[in-house]
């Protein structure tokens, strides 16, 4: 946790801390975590960006939301985030639902009618 | 990353009202070395437990976030915690190897879990160890149809033990067996005083064992005596891309983790030998483990769900477009969406 960057209380989260072997080197710890966590904000802003909303990093441990008016919080996590996204597009996000995915005719299966 | 002082043990051991969890309790201490085990007690009106160390707490909750009942923090549970490690730390208690948690007849696992996961010093201290439910095969399957409680906290079992069967017959003993069979496939099943019963109480993890066959192949049927509570497992014949299944997972409890009320997966990760294991209650996931080397098919990943009211088919159909969106859909759209971010 860095003072500076005013986030607080951020422990290791079960999403991150599935990445890290026990035998691991460090220098390749955390060149695989800044690798997961790319590919993390790849998928996530194909989710929310038609939501209007930007998921960018924040500090290498929690996540920036930002939305086209300028409005931004920081979410500490990976289970945090979803309830952020939500409250700032004003939309229910649910991955049982039929619109969860970009595109969804070419990837849905049998899924229940959007919210 | 090496931890200087390796975490201490945190187990638990639930049951409904009079199915025998202080007998088990007594038992266990009696096979165990003196000093080892710290015992907390989630109810006024017990007694200490022989001469072992014993904390009687009174159930305060505070709701946190949305207030639903796996995210509460006990906060009586967690000062009686972190009195006990910082007591350990004074010196004033010896190294102990565990601590157990008995809680009420009526209380539900799931905060416990929650109050641990969600604090960070007791988090840094404290592992969570293997939770063991008592089934009283007399009263059981009548409590369990008339009451919500006991199904609660036997889906959160890692083990589940069948006591007095000394004052049952046989038959009585293999419809709790089934029953807890179906109610919680993960769990080990054990009837007390068998074989090595009450030292091994909390020994495990069970959490590591396969998955194959804890649930039938045949399409999942709500149990008699639940309360629409019903299991499926799913299976990936392939190795699972982590960052896409961690967002589909964390989404997915987000908006339905009231009603997943116990899941376990044993993942195959794309990139990485051996295999991950994720399992939690509710909204709440433990910390993941690594089980080193290859272990059966290296590319096929299992998943087992106990849920209410949540359709096996939508599930299905959720994860397996979500992975393959993941791998052949999102490509040069999401990589500039990234950059952008």
């Amino acid at each position: 946790m860095c003072e500076v960057c005013a986030v607080f209380g951020i422990g290791a989260h079960w999403v991150d801390a599935a990445g890290a072997e026990e035998d691991a080197l460090p220098a390749r710890d955390i060149q695989d975590h800044r690798k997961d966590r790319a590919r993390r904000l790849s998928l996530l802003n194909a989710l929310s960006a038609p939501r209007g909303v930007r998921v960018s990093d924040w500090d290498g441990e929690a996540y920036c939301l930002e939305d086209a008016s300028g409005r931004s919080c920081v979410v500490p996590n990976l289970s945090a985030l979803w309830r952020g996204v939500e409250s700032m597009s004003g939309t229910l996000l649910d991955p049982l639902a039929r619109d969860f995915l970009p595109g969804h005719s070419k990837w849905s299966g049998s899924y229940r009618e959007s919210n | 990353m090496v931890r200087l002082v390796p975490r201490i043990e945190l187990n638990m051991l639930t049951g409904f009202l009079g199915s025998g969890k202080t007998t088990l309790l007594r038992d266990f201490l009696r096979s165990q070395e003196p000093g080892s085990t710290a015992v907390i007690i989630n109810e006024y009106g017990k007694v200490a437990i022989d001469d072992r160390l014993a904390t009687l707490v009174d159930v305060q909750v505070s709701a946190i976030s949305d207030g639903c009942v796996c995210c509460t923090v006990l906060t009586e549970l967690r000062d009686a915690l972190l009195d006990i490690l910082a007591r350990r730390a004074r010196g004033e208690l010896p190294a102990l190897k565990r601590i157990v948690v008995e809680t009420s007849g009526l209380a539900d696992p799931a905060p416990i879990i929650a109050t641990v996961l969600s604090d960070l010093n007791l988090n840094e201290y404290l592992s969570i160890g293997v939770c063991v439910a008592a089934f009283d095969p007399i009263d059981g399957l009548d409590y369990c149809a008339r009451f919500v409680e006991p199904e609660r906290q036997l889906v959160c079992a890692d083990r589940a033990v069948v006591t007095k069967c000394d004052l049952v017959d046989g038959h009585a003993v293999s419809a709790a067996k089934a029953y807890l069979q179906e109610v919680n496939p993960l769990c080990e099943i054990i009837t007390s005083g068998e074989g090595n019963s009450a030292a091994g109480l909390f020994a495990g993890p069970t959490r590591g064992v396969a998955l194959k066959n804890a649930v039938p192949s045949a399409p999942a049927v709500p149990v008699a005596h639940t309360h629409g509570t019903h299991s499926f497992s799913l299976v990936v014949d392939e190795a699972v891309d982590w960052a896409a299944f961690s967002i589909w997972l964390t989404a997915l409890l987000s908006r339905h983790g009231e009603r997943f009320l116990r899941f376990k997966s044993m993942l195959a990760v794309t990139g990485s030998a051996g295999r991950l294991v994720i399992q939690g209650v509710r909204h709440k996931v433990y910390p993941p483990e690594h089980l080193p080397g290859a272990v059966g098919d290296s590319q096929r990943s299992e998943l087992v769900f106990i849920t209410r009211d949540l359709e096996e088919d939508e599930v299905r159909a959720s994860l397996t477009s979500f992975l393959r969106y993941a791998r052949v859909g999102h490509g040069a759209e999401g990589a500039r969406l990234a950059s952008a971010a």
